[in-house]
């Protein structure tokens, strides 16, 4: 039975107590230990927030005991006696440590720059109210490092067939599952032998698993597992936690695909599909001039996006053509003798 | 001290805790009714961290008559224990700790008639803290030394009329303000000066929490 939770008190207040009604604990040592939680709020106070506002001063207090608790409840395991046996033994100041190589480990987890005293205040509790904290601590940290992996995936499978918003301080997962896809997609190429440009076949290969979904199902395995295999434990469980969606997805769009269409329609469509739309248009340019003429009016944002490419590119180029610095100055110094002064 | 000034204190105390603006107004209104005197005596029956908290409340264009009479080491001490309001503010957002200490020392410096024998016990007072050259020098961090117009009037409330005067008051003190502002990291003294300050204010603490951020 949980005491904290069914008298609303933290375990470290209820344990403090049950010690000076039973008389174990005197007033002296309670006086010390209400003294040692005053310097840690102070120290809190003066360390992360202002010692001269009462709001932090109250907050500083709150999270003293908050990482006070948690760390007497990793010491003692719930087991109360042990608890009280710390308390009378050793010092407080050992519990709030205990809890501080928690409060460590997630400061460590959002690296450097991270906003200490935003992170403190998770570990705030109140003395008359029951929380959860060693659960709120596990999950503040876990969740930190989910968002640690999904940061690394991110820059191993960075791929410049996509077009997705890929900013590392902000994490998307569907965006990162993509680029997994794609790059499964890839290898399933690599193995058939076929390149970016060999549209027909490329066609002639999607159809043949529309057609065998097992010889697809067999491919995709094996390809999946040999890009796990690349991988640690941690993100090759992550990715692998995606494959049954990324292989649905897969069998979702080849049922979607036009049979009578050319083979570069074909090749633009899967990966549309796959991108739901944010494909990078400089990689599909040759794609797009290889399609049949009224295939071409299906994508007119491509064609936008390719000519914007192109316009830039002949900006580049006439740039470069332009006339050289020399030109300039002997065309001047002709101007300049023509003049009649 | 007298029963009528102990009771004023507690009410200047007590209105401040709610708004340092408030604070400086009724000290005001004390200098009008009671007189100068009386009003000296309150500030001086006040805790610190009131004065700081009345004091950042005003600046040079609408200065706090506090500034004008408090006894320079007072002022001193003020100094010293302003910036732990500074975290604070940083919190809430658009503070910069440079602005607010500029318009601390114009207020102080600038902005009375010139009684030069009392701003130079005031300079004095700032500079017996370890840290009060850096308090002096804050404001100055990225200053261009080299676009003083020593000809022309400075603008008035610039920083350049700030630095002037100080120049005018005690050389010595100018030269190590230049060679702290020059070399100094703007990040690392705002630091030193909140944690000086947070550590007036905090007092001493049992050594027995020393190592209360060390690993178990």
């Amino acid at each position: 039975m949980n005491l904290d939770k069914v008298r609303a008190r933290p375990f470290l207040l209820l344990m403090i107590s049950d010690a000076v009604e039973s008389g174990s604990l005197t007033q002296e040592q309670l006086a010390k230990i209400e003294s040692q939680l005053v310097d840690m709020s102070l120290k809190i106070a003066k360390n992360f927030f202002s010692p001269v506002i009462s709001h932090d001063l109250k907050k500083s207090c709150s999270i003293v005991l908050g990482v006070t608790t948690l760390g007497l409840l990793k010491l003692c395991g719930g087991d109360t006696l042990t608890a009280r046996k710390i308390l009378l033994e050793d010092s407080i100041i050992i519990c709030f440590r205990k809890g501080w190589e928690s409060v460590n480990s997630l400061f460590k987890a959002h690296g450097a720059e991270a906003d200490r005293p935003t992170l403190l205040a998770n570990y705030q509790y109140s003395d008359s109210e029951y929380k959860d904290i060693s659960s709120i601590n596990e999950s503040l940290l876990s969740e930190q490092l989910d968002v640690n992996l999904l940061k690394e995936i991110a820059v191993k499978f960075k791929n410049p067939l996509s077009d997705m918003d890929m900013d590392p301080h902000h994490t998307d997962e569907i965006s990162i599952k993509t680029d997994v896809q794609l790059s499964i997609f890839e290898a399933l190429m690599k193995r058939h032998a076929i390149g970016h440009e060999d549209y027909d076949d490329f066609k002639a290969l999607l159809f043949s698993y529309l057609e065998k979904p097992d010889v697809f199902s067999g491919e995709f395995s094996e390809v999946a597992e040999a890009i796990l295999n690349k991988f640690g434990d941690k993100i090759s469980l992550r990715i692998e936690g995606w494959l049954p969606s990324i292989e649905d997805d897969f069998k979702n769009n080849f049922e979607l695909l036009a049979a009578e269409n050319s083979g570069p329609e074909i090749y633009i469509s899967i990966f549309h599909k796959i991108l739901r739309g944010n494909i990078n248009a400089k990689k599909f340019m040759h794609a797009y001039e290889s399609l049949l003429k009224p295939e071409k009016q299906l994508y007119p944002n491509l064609k936008m996006q390719i000519d914007v490419e192109h316009s830039f590119r002949d900006l580049a180029e006439a740039e470069d053509s332009y006339l050289s610095h020399d030109d300039v100055l002997s065309d001047l110094s002709h101007n300049i003798t023509n003049d009649d002064y | 001290m007298s029963q009528e000034i102990a009771v004023l204190a507690e009410k200047v105390v007590a209105i401040t805790h709610e708004s340092g603006r408030n604070g400086g107004d009724i000290l005001e209104e004390i200098a009008s009714t009671e007189g100068d005197q009386t009003m000296i005596s309150v500030i001086s029956e006040l805790d610190i961290m009131s004065v700081a908290k009345i004091l950042r409340e005003f600046d040079a264009t609408i200065p706090s008559i506090a500034a004008w009479l408090m006894d320079p080491e007072t002022i001193g001490n003020m100094l010293n224990v302003e910036p732990s309001y500074w975290e604070h503010e940083i919190q809430k957002g658009a503070f910069n700790a440079q602005d607010s200490v500029k318009s601390m020392l114009s207020q102080i410096f600038l902005t009375q008639s010139d009684d030069e024998e009392r701003e130079s016990a005031i300079l004095a007072a700032i500079m017996e803290s370890e840290t009060g050259i850096l308090y002096l020098s804050l404001p100055f961090i990225g200053f261009d030394f080299d676009s003083i117009d020593h000809v022309e009037e400075p603008v008035s409330g610039s920083a350049e009329e700030l630095l002037l005067k100080i120049k005018s008051l005690n050389r010595s003190i100018y030269e190590a303000i230049l060679a702290t502002s020059e070399r100094g990291d703007f990040e690392k003294i705002e630091a030193i000066l909140k944690s000086q300050a947070n550590n007036i204010r905090v007092g001493e603490i049992s050594n027995e929490t020393d190592d209360m951020f060390e690993p178990l």
